[in-house]
């Protein structure tokens, strides 16, 4: 009898052993899609940018200068960008005849070219070296300390329109506007997962101002963001 | 009543509740365009003008305008089935947006009958479209 209750006990034991198990397995599913599972990510949206803080960005009173400048982070142990900013404006900007540089010569960190049919990927080059502070306001062209690796979706959907309501901005009014674009790398991340973009117009007071995170997707293609490797989504 | 809008590449027509862009010569085509008659606008808008003598600013303007009136719509609501004539000036640009301008025009009974491009201030191409009700 007393064989009995012991085999039962170990039987009870073993079978809440597989439930907690198995609690912690669904528990993980949970706190990580299987998307992440082999370090691939599906875009969730085809969302190319969201709103932060009420649209209202953050600046000290220091960047709220409408002196012109500009900062470029240097590159870390990883090789990739940090924070730049600057106050923007027309002593900033490219003239008006001024061509753009090459670009080319820059692999920014996650750089694993992939091409893919056109109906996916406008003009089907995955990547596009993004600029973190556009071309259009800073005339900066080979800066390796500006160029991160994004999508065509990412730069032309995501980051090109504040871009330009900035620099058509300063063009109408002749204005200084105090400007952030921080890029956001998880953890060990070669690429990132997004940027946050910050503007606001010194002399219009905050007439033109934003903050939002532009998300590193491309619908249709799912992205390795700790290599920069990607694929079709399944 | 006459409408005016400025919209974007994707037809957005402002962000956050903010207009995307601004001209001083897209302003003065408009002033030229509406030739004396009235032109509301809400306070917002009216924040474009220097001069503010040669409008009427009003944010409940979408009740108050006549018939031959002109309506510089932004962040304002309006009401297209009231629109005799609607002009829409795209600034060729894409910019961000949360709101846009939905209407079919040509579904809604109105037909084009003029297209204008000027080079703006800020503004390589500005495309003037003017739609009148069938």
């Amino acid at each position: 009898m007393k064989n009995l209750i012991k085999r039962f006990l170990a039987l009870a034991l073993v079978a809440c052993t597989c439930v907690a198990l198995s609690s912690c397995a669904f528990l993980d599913g949970l706190l990580n899609p299987p998307n992440d599972d082999d370090g691939y990510s599906r875009p969730s949206s085809e969302i190319a940018f969201e709103v932060r803080n009420e649209n209202v960005p953050v600046f000290s009173q220091e960047e709220l200068t409408a002196e012109p400048y500009e900062y470029y982070s240097d590159l870390d142990s990883l090789g990739r960008c940090g924070v730049v900013k600057g106050t923007l404006g027309v002593e900033t900007m490219p003239a008006l005849d001024e061509k753009r540089g090459s670009i080319s010569s820059v692999k920014p960190s996650g750089w694993v070219q992939a091409k893919y049919d056109t109906s996916i990927v406008q003009g089907g080059y995955l990547w596009n070296r993004s600029h973190l502070i556009g071309w259009q306001l800073s005339a900066e062209n080979a800066n390796k300390r500006n160029l991160i690796t994004g999508t065509r979706y990412f730069n032309v959907e995501g980051m090109l329109p504040f871009e330009n309501m900035v620099a058509d901005h300063i063009r109408e009014k002749g204005c200084h506007v105090a400007y952030k674009v921080t890029p956001d790398f998880k953890g060990e991340n070669l690429v990132c997962h997004g940027v946050t973009m910050e503007a606001y117009c010194i002399e219009c007071q905050g007439n033109l101002q934003f903050n939002v995170y532009c998300f590193n997707i491309q619908p249709g293609i799912e992205i390795n963001y700790a290599t920069g490797e990607s694929r079709l989504a399944s | 009543m006459n409408y005016i809008f400025c919209i974007e590449k994707n037809k957005g027509l402002t962000f956050f509740g903010k207009r995307q862009s601004e001209d001083s010569i897209l302003r003065e085509w408009i002033l030229n365009y509406v030739n004396g008659a009235k032109l509301w606008v809400s306070r917002y808008t009216a924040t474009q003008f220097k001069d503010t003598a040669t409008i009427m600013i009003d944010d409940d303007y979408a009740h108050k305008a006549e018939e031959d009136d002109f309506c510089w719509v932004e962040d304002k609501p309006y009401d297209i089935s009231l629109a005799s004539q609607v002009i829409v000036c795209n600034w060729n640009r894409r910019y961000p947006a949360d709101k846009f301008f939905k209407e079919d025009l040509k579904a809604l009974g109105f037909k084009k009958i003029k297209k204008e491009e000027i080079k703006g201030s800020s503004h390589d191409k500005i495309t003037i479209e003017i739609y009148q009700r069938r």
